[in-house]
């Protein structure tokens, strides 16, 4: 690429002819990396009692920026460079809609999928002269597995196939191609926790799927929900993350939840869960630190702390993982949190949602628990600083403030934040202030906003 | 492209280093080539005289006139008055330049200009002159000297411009303060005349905070005087401006009827489409207190027992940037305790990113005597 290197010297202003031969620098318009056409301004300048607009010669990208504001910038010396191109530099790659972050799995490595799948009828990738052999061979394509790219179905396919007979289990499963969900995946009814009982639905050990031996490796390209995973995550790990758990004892809430359920279908949410408290109680507590409902830009040079608490939920949905948040909880109600999440919920299976759904969000939270687990370590999704992992409720022995050994409904949350941002003590207050609501219930109402 | 940078080297080849220097000057020209006079025929002289006497009016109209018009061929003198307000320079901050609690009682509102320089009082007996002209024509002291020579014809008062492009009278009792604005193609150049101001409002006005500590412009304070007190009862702000009008017009000694007469101006939206934005925008907080540069204040807050550690209060410094809070902290070196250190690590959290008031050391002080919600431990750590 050829680049012209084109310097900007600062403005003699005639009014200086009087022998002045500084400026000083009060006010930066432009940034490091902005794109700028000829005649934008650039930056304000005070000399003596005139404030100058300094605007751009060029069209170009501003490259050093030679002083920062107050500094003294002297005349005839370069103020900043501006990259004039032939070709224009493209902007890094797009976020792509749908941008699906992780929530860390609990235990052991999430099992993968088959590599066996079947091309959805209607969808067969392959050329003309393959076509025209399977029809002469009387071969249905759609029962033949294509090594090609995006799985293509090759010749040589064709001859294995005709080898080796039709395969057993690929008729069976359909999968879109470039999923790789977790087969112990919960449909996603169960985003919603019941509380104390195991998830309902979930087959213990994931169903067997066979798998057809190939005989070859086959590669494929990672696009689509994949790829903006993989594109997320690794934005994500580049966040230097530290972990805090803890358990909490939602007994109390527990004992409530039949009069939460009855409030929840007066208020037209069936099946009312602790989720929506637990997001509550959340924002309730961002109040108090809201550096964890802060957003850092990608050098983490500029931190903005978020008005509106826009928490996200993790949805597990038919294009995998998608978080969704629910905007400005801190103005809602908890019925009304509750009714956000079925809207979403909703979306999410019907595969509405939309990017403001999707965008925007301050804090997540998931509720890994539904599916099973305890203790996690979630990924952050940026560009927030937080995460909290809910795992499941389980009915557990512990002791009580006189001693006793009693049945307590016992929870774990995993939290991890980002360290450049947010210190230990910092998350560990907040996790304690939100533990405080959670356990006795009454505080939080006292609180509620 | 490719031609510019075979310019600059032409330049250096014709004119050496230093010509390319400077003559590749104004950032802001589009042209190349060195500056050279322009064309013969000098810029047509007209007189605007403002019927409002809204602050905010003026400058939008002042900032409308600077944006929207070209001023090749013309040149324009602005002439305009304002009800009592006080305004700071483009840089400033308003709680080191205005007494601001004083003002607000009074109803007497603070406005920022888009000029840079220092902060004055405005009132009836002030008069404000903004000279337009293409930035290439750029002339101060050409302009200071224009006014003085008006003083003395017209109404024998020996003034003259110092070399603060301040107009002084006497043993340098300012009458009038300067300043200006440049873009790229135009320019402006305003300044006050004080003609019958009230003077002890002004030294009110402007009695600021000076225990705030900022690299904000800092206005530079001199004895004023009153032209009125010295011109006698004749000299009034009306017959200023009509003398200051006629002598733009006729001063150049050209073809009298190139000069246009005054025109009178309602600075209204209907008139001059954009204004409104430009006014609405002058009287927004974004402007007035949102362009407030960084600056830090620090108070003493006396402590409740259970704080207290060698001493019964301590200084503490708020810092806020563009009139919003950054950070509360302890002063440098102060011996606290770890309660007192942690609740304003706490204070400073929830206080940051609030506009700032100056009521904040009331909160703050409040704050540190009351006790938090759910009391946090103290973490090991």
């Amino acid at each position: 690429m050829d680049q012209h290197k084109l310097i900007l010297l600062v403005n003699t202003d005639p009014d200086i002819g009087e022998g002045i031969k500084e400026v000083i620098i009060k006010e930066w318009y432009v940034n490091e990396g902005d794109t700028v056409a000829q005649f934008d301004s650039l930056c304000e300048v005070q000399s003596d009692k005139a404030s100058v607009t300094i605007t751009s010669r060029y069209d170009g990208v501003v490259r050093n920026m030679h002083y920062s504001v107050d500094d003294t910038a002297f005349v005839g010396k370069p103020l900043v460079d501006i990259e004039v191109s032939k070709e224009d530099d493209s902007v890094g790659a797009e976020v792509q809609e749908g941008e699906a972050i992780s929530v860390g799995r609990p235990v052991e490595e999430a099992v993968m999928e088959s590599d066996t799948f079947t091309l959805p009828k209607g969808k067969i990738l392959t050329t003309p002269a393959v076509r025209r052999m399977a029809t002469q061979h009387k071969i249905a394509l759609h029962e033949v597995v294509g090594s090609g790219k995006d799985g293509r179905i090759l010749k040589e396919d064709l001859l294995l196939f005709l080898e080796h007979g039709k395969p057993k289990t690929t008729t069976t499963t359909t999968k879109p191609m470039t999923t790789t969900t977790p087969s112990s995946r919960v449909p996603p009814t169960h985003t919603h926790t019941d509380v104390g009982a195991p998830v309902v639905g979930v087959p213990p050990v994931p169903s067997p799927v066979m798998v057809k031996v190939l005989g070859q490796d086959r590669k494929e390209v990672i696009k689509g929900f994949k790829k903006a995973m993989v594109k997320s995550m690794s934005l994500a790990m580049q966040i230097p993350h530290f972990g805090y758990c803890d358990e909490i004892d939602v007994t109390r809430l527990v004992e409530v939840k039949a009069s939460l359920r009855a409030v929840g279908e007066a208020a037209g949410i069936p099946r009312m869960s602790l989720l929506p408290i637990f997001i509550k109680a959340a924002s309730l507590a961002l109040t108090h630190f809201p550096v964890i409902n802060a957003s850092v830009d990608d050098k983490c040079e500029n931190i903005t702390y978020k008005a509106s608490h826009n928490i996200g939920v993790a949805m597990d949905t038919k294009e995998g993982l998608v978080v969704p948040n629910i905007k400005g909880v801190q103005a809602l109600s908890v019925v009304e949190v509750a009714g956000e999440l079925i809207r979403l919920h909703q979306a999410g299976l019907n595969a509405t949602l939309t990017t403001h759904d999707i965008t925007a969000g301050t804090f997540t939270l998931s509720n890994i628990g539904s599916i099973g687990g305890t203790y996690a370590k979630p990924v952050i999704l940026p560009p927030e600083v937080a995460i909290g992992a809910i795992g499941k409720i389980q009915v557990l022995p512990r002791y009580d403030s006189v001693g006793q050994v009693n049945k307590a409904h016992i929870m774990q949350v995993s939290w991890s934040a980002d360290h450049r941002v947010i210190d230990g003590a910092t998350m560990a207050r907040f996790s304690n202030l939100w533990k405080a609501y959670i356990e006795n219930p009454v505080t939080m109402m006292m609180y509620m906003k | 492209m490719l031609s510019l940078k075979k310019l600059s080297t032409n330049l250096v080849r014709n004119y050496g280093p230093l010509g390319a220097v400077s003559t590749s000057l104004y950032g802001s020209t589009s042209q190349p080539s060195p500056s050279r006079p322009r064309a013969t025929e000098p810029p047509k002289r007209v007189v605007f005289i403002s019927q409002s006497t809204d602050v905010f009016s003026n400058l939008a109209f002042e900032d409308w006139l600077y944006k929207n018009w070209s001023f090749e061929k013309r040149s324009i003198l602005f002439l305009w008055r304002n009800s009592p307000c006080v305004v700071i320079g483009r840089h400033q901050n308003p709680l080191v330049e205005a007494n601001i609690p004083y003002l607000e009682s009074a109803g007497v509102p603070v406005a920022r200009r888009g000029s840079g320089g220092g902060a004055v009082y405005h009132d009836h007996g002030n008069l404000n002159c903004t000279f337009f002209t293409a930035k290439e024509r750029y002339d101060r002291r050409q302009n200071l000297e224009l006014i003085c020579n008006v003083l003395n014809h017209d109404f024998g008062i020996q003034a003259r411009a110092n070399n603060r492009d301040d107009i002084v009278v006497g043993h340098d009792n300012k009458v009038s303060g300067t300043a200006a604005k440049l873009g790229r193609t135009s320019a402006y150049h305003h300044c006050t005349l004080l003609v019958r101001t009230d003077r002890q409002q002004l030294r009110l006005a402007l009695q600021g905070d000076k225990t705030i500590q900022s690299k904000a412009t800092h206005s530079v304070s001199s004895g004023v005087a009153n032209l009125g007190d010295i011109g006698g009862k004749d000299m009034t702000v009306e017959k200023l401006l009509a003398s200051l009008g006629r002598t733009f017009l006729t001063e150049q000694e050209q073809d009298p009827r190139l000069a246009n007469g005054f025109t009178l101006i309602n600075p209204t939206d209907d008139w001059f489409p954009g204004l409104g934005k430009i006014e609405a925008d002058l009287r927004s907080v974004e402007w007035i207190e949102g362009k407030t540069p960084r600056f830090t204040i620090s108070r003493s807050v006396s402590l409740p027992p259970c704080l207290a550690g060698t001493s019964a209060s301590a200084n503490i410094t708020v810092q806020a940037y563009h009139g919003v809070v950054e950070e509360v902290r302890l002063e440098d070196g102060l011996i606290a305790c770890e309660e007192l250190t942690d609740l304003v690590l706490d204070i400073s959290t929830s206080l940051k990113g609030t506009p700032y008031t100056p009521g904040i050391f009331c909160d703050i002080s409040n704050r540190i005597r009351l006790p938090q919600p759910l009391h946090t431990q103290r973490s090991f750590l």
